[in-house]
């Protein structure tokens, strides 16, 4: 067992906190009031190369894997909730297509969002499928050569900016097993009777992209399709094993800096004639926050490890994506708490990452749904 | 709402507590508690001071007053020491099927002892296959003439050994479906073909056995049928809800005395030169211990006031079964904690308060089956 990091992984991590605090954490503020959308902060990070870095070289990336892909957002998150959720999302569903596109669809769609010309997009959610994904009802009809798609997604990121958008559809409704009825294809947002409003009024991450989305007979050639047809919930299942470990640094990163912002605030902050962290209950608090956020941290750099080696685990991702999704609840919480009223202000950044941290406890999958997942592989299905 | 103790209320209180003081010597009980006996010469006493069952009317021997008034004394002689106060209570709960659903008749003959502490009671319901599923079970009940063939074998059952009496729970009808088939039966311990042994050490309510009954061809006259035939069910049901109300008293009492002797620690020992009790983590902790045990002693006094008016409501009641033990469970680990190593050793009292706490959370329904039933009243039918 090796719990450090490579030389490699610890100049990235200290490039991307230099960019992270350079770049994201000036605008942060503004972003997030005025729920801009910065295209330009993406070409930057793409510039020096922090956008899917886990790409293999010939589809425009490093060739390296998630746990340096954690690791920079993680430090994106530390900085700047905010637009950190704007970078993370830029790549979103890519790992779908490194998975299970073809090589063709690889060489095609990758290299764009690594130069930061695109974003991508992932639309599985529906108004009726929440959690319950095997539920979509999103129409795939295949005629001749190609699909035509109508229906409807909710609560998509990136759904007005994306270049593409891979898309959850039903094509074999007739199908007995609800896990056999789905497919994926890639479709181009630029295709005849796509259409997406932007959502606005979000708790926190205002500054990134989500949005609600339209097929009204979308028409796809069948090359758009990503891996095998019936396969889509299966290959859902997979991507998540992925995406969910990420997640996980997200909130790492998002705790750490909560937590780092408590300690300087403490540190200064006088109250009965001695500053606050003397207080032996402020004390327990922060080494409570520091060992949560270590256990995530370990959790989530182990599921990140065991995909990398080529065994992705379910089990250890949704590990992973629950429990630091609580730590950060958790954190966030204490930290704004230690910052007492002028926490609830937003003359402090904490109150930002207090509303930010909720979202890392819903998306790709609910606690619960974590939770289902883990005690399904632990007890097998009773 | 009236939220103070009433005169009455007060002085009984305080008449237990002159008792317990008077006849409860720490070392005594310890020994009682390692040889697993039962508390005959206080429990004898305590029945002509008139403190067990005081809730029965006074034709049964009891004082004929509310609930609540008996449960306020049972805290009370729970929360001056566990073993004794434990052991005195659980001599009558078992018989609570009988109080409610017996005839004049049955009661006459077998309750006044239990006031007058000559004897305790059990009941016998749980199996080894049957622990919260008792929607059938595997003692059979044949009737034969004018008697019952009781064939069969009881788990966990206190004070089987000891008890003169048992209520017992058999199938009298094998082929009716879920709940329908199950009667209750008054049998004497010195029956012929009855056998009933205490079956190990446990981690709490030492004072009192847990034992396995045996019965081979037990002859039962039908005279000792309780209620109707079949209707067994709903006469558990009746009484345990009712008896859980009583539970969640005891775990009152247990928190209680836990957190009576932290409180105790913390004003008396001192580190770093100072009371431990100016240190604010302990300061909190006691805090929070009396936070949760006021609100939990609160729904718990609010069920039993709801069961005195005659309106007796399930969600309150399993509600105070759920939250208290857990509230004494907590408030004995906090406990533990303030009085650090000492906390351990059975002279400080506290491992046999969270043995008992422990016991509290699984004893007449585990909370999770509690919390089941809490479900479907909250929710109703989906």
């Amino acid at each position: 067992m090796d719990f450090e990091l490579s030389n490699r992984q610890k100049q990235i991590r200290m490039a991307a906190r230099e960019f992270a605090e350079g770049e994201l954490l000036p605008i942060g503020k503004e972003c997030e009031e005025k729920g801009d959308y910065p295209r330009e902060i993406i070409k930057k990070a793409a510039q020096l190369g922090f956008i899917g870095v886990f790409f293999k070289k010939e589809y425009g990336g490093l060739g390296l894997g998630s746990l340096e892909h954690a690791i920079i957002l993680e430090e994106f998150w530390r900085a700047e909730p905010g637009l950190a959720q704007v970078l993370s999302q830029t790549v979103f569903g890519t790992d779908m297509l490194l998975l299970y596109g073809s090589e063709e669809q690889k060489k095609k769609y990758l290299p764009p969002i690594a130069k930061g010309a695109w974003v991508s997009g992932f639309a599985i959610t529906e108004p009726e499928a929440g959690s319950d994904t095997a539920s979509a009802s999103t129409l795939a009809e295949k005629v001749g050569e190609e699909y035509v798609i109508n229906g409807s997604k909710v609560m998509i990121s990136n759904g007005t900016v994306a270049h593409f958008i891979l898309v959850y559809c039903l094509t074999h409704p007739e199908e007995n097993s609800k896990t056999k009825r789905h497919s994926i294809l890639l479709v181009e947002t630029d295709r005849p009777g796509y259409k997406a409003d932007r959502i606005h009024g979000k708790m926190g991450i205002r500054a990134a992209d989500t949005a609600n989305i339209f097929f009204n007979n979308v028409r796809v050639p069948k090359e758009n399709l990503v891996g095998t047809e019936g396969n889509g919930f299966l290959q859902l299942m997979k991507f998540l094993d992925h995406s969910r470990a990420i997640i996980g640094a997200q909130a790492v990163g998002l705790s750490q800096g909560a937590f780092e912002q408590a300690v300087q605030y403490t540190k200064r902050r006088k109250q009965f004639g001695r500053t606050i962290a003397s207080f032996q209950a402020t004390q327990f608090k922060i080494a409570e926050m520091a060992t949560l956020i270590e256990t995530a941290r370990t959790l989530t750099y182990k599921a990140c490890w065991a995909i990398d080696r080529g065994h992705p685990d379910t089990q250890l991702s949704a590990m992973a994506k629950w429990w630091s999704a609580q730590v950060a609840i958790r954190v966030v919480d204490e930290a704004l708490q230690l910052h007492g009223g002028y926490g609830y202000l937003d003359d402090y950044p904490i109150e930002r990452y207090y509303r930010a941290a909720k979202i890392l406890e819903i998306y790709e999958g609910t606690k619960e749904i974590q939770k289902l997942a883990i005690g399904r592989r632990v007890l097998g299905t009773p | 709402m009236e939220f103070a103790f009433t005169p009455r209320q007060r002085l009984l209180r305080e008449a237990v507590r002159e008792f317990m003081k008077g006849e409860c010597d720490p070392a005594v009980t310890l020994e009682l508690a390692k040889k697993k006996q039962f508390p005959w010469e206080i429990y004898r006493k305590a029945g002509q001071h008139g403190f067990l069952a005081s809730y029965y009317p006074k034709e049964l021997g009891g004082q004929g007053i509310p609930l609540l008034d008996y449960c306020i004394m049972m805290e009370e002689m729970i929360r001056h020491d566990n073993r004794i106060g434990m052991a005195l209570s659980l001599g009558s709960i078992p018989a609570k099927v009988l109080l409610r659903f017996g005839n004049e008749e049955q009661k006459k003959r077998y309750l006044p002892k239990l006031t007058k502490g000559e004897a305790v009671s059990s009941i016998a319901v749980t199996e080894p296959n049957h622990g919260s599923d008792i929607r059938f079970l595997d003692t059979r009940a044949i009737k034969k003439g004018d008697e019952y063939i009781l064939q069969g074998s009881k788990i966990f059952i206190t004070n089987a050994d000891i008890a003169e009496f048992y209520t017992v729970f058999a199938q009298t009808d094998p082929d009716a479906g879920p709940y329908r088939g199950i009667s209750g039966f008054i049998v004497e311990r010195e029956t012929e073909g009855i056998t009933a042994w205490d079956i190990g050490d446990k981690i709490g309510i030492k004072t009192t056995s847990s034992c396995i009954i045996e019965f081979r061809e037990v002859r039962v006259p039908k005279e000792n049928l309780l209620g109707k035939e079949n209707h067994g069910f709903i006469y558990i049901m009746e009484a345990l809800n009712e008896g859980r109300i009583e539970i969640a008293s005891q775990a009152i009492g247990l928190a209680r005395g836990a957190y009576d002797r932290a409180l105790a620690h913390a004003k008396t020992r001192e580190q770093f030169g100072q009371k431990i009790g100016k240190f604010q983590n302990i300061a909190h902790m006691l805090v929070e211990m009396s936070e949760n045990i006021e609100s939990a002693a609160l729904l718990c006094y609010k069920a039993l006031w709801l069961f005195d008016q005659g309106k007796m409501d399930l969600a309150t009641s399993l509600q105070a079964k759920v939250k208290c033990p857990l509230v004494a469970i907590d408030t004995c680990l906090k406990a533990m904690q303030i009085l650090a190593g000492y906390g351990l050793f059975e002279e400080q009292f506290l491992p046999g308060y969270l043995g008992d706490a422990l016991a509290t959370w699984l004893l007449e329904g585990t909370g999770q089956i509690q919390r089941n039933t809490v479900a479907s009243q909250i929710l109703g039918k989906l």
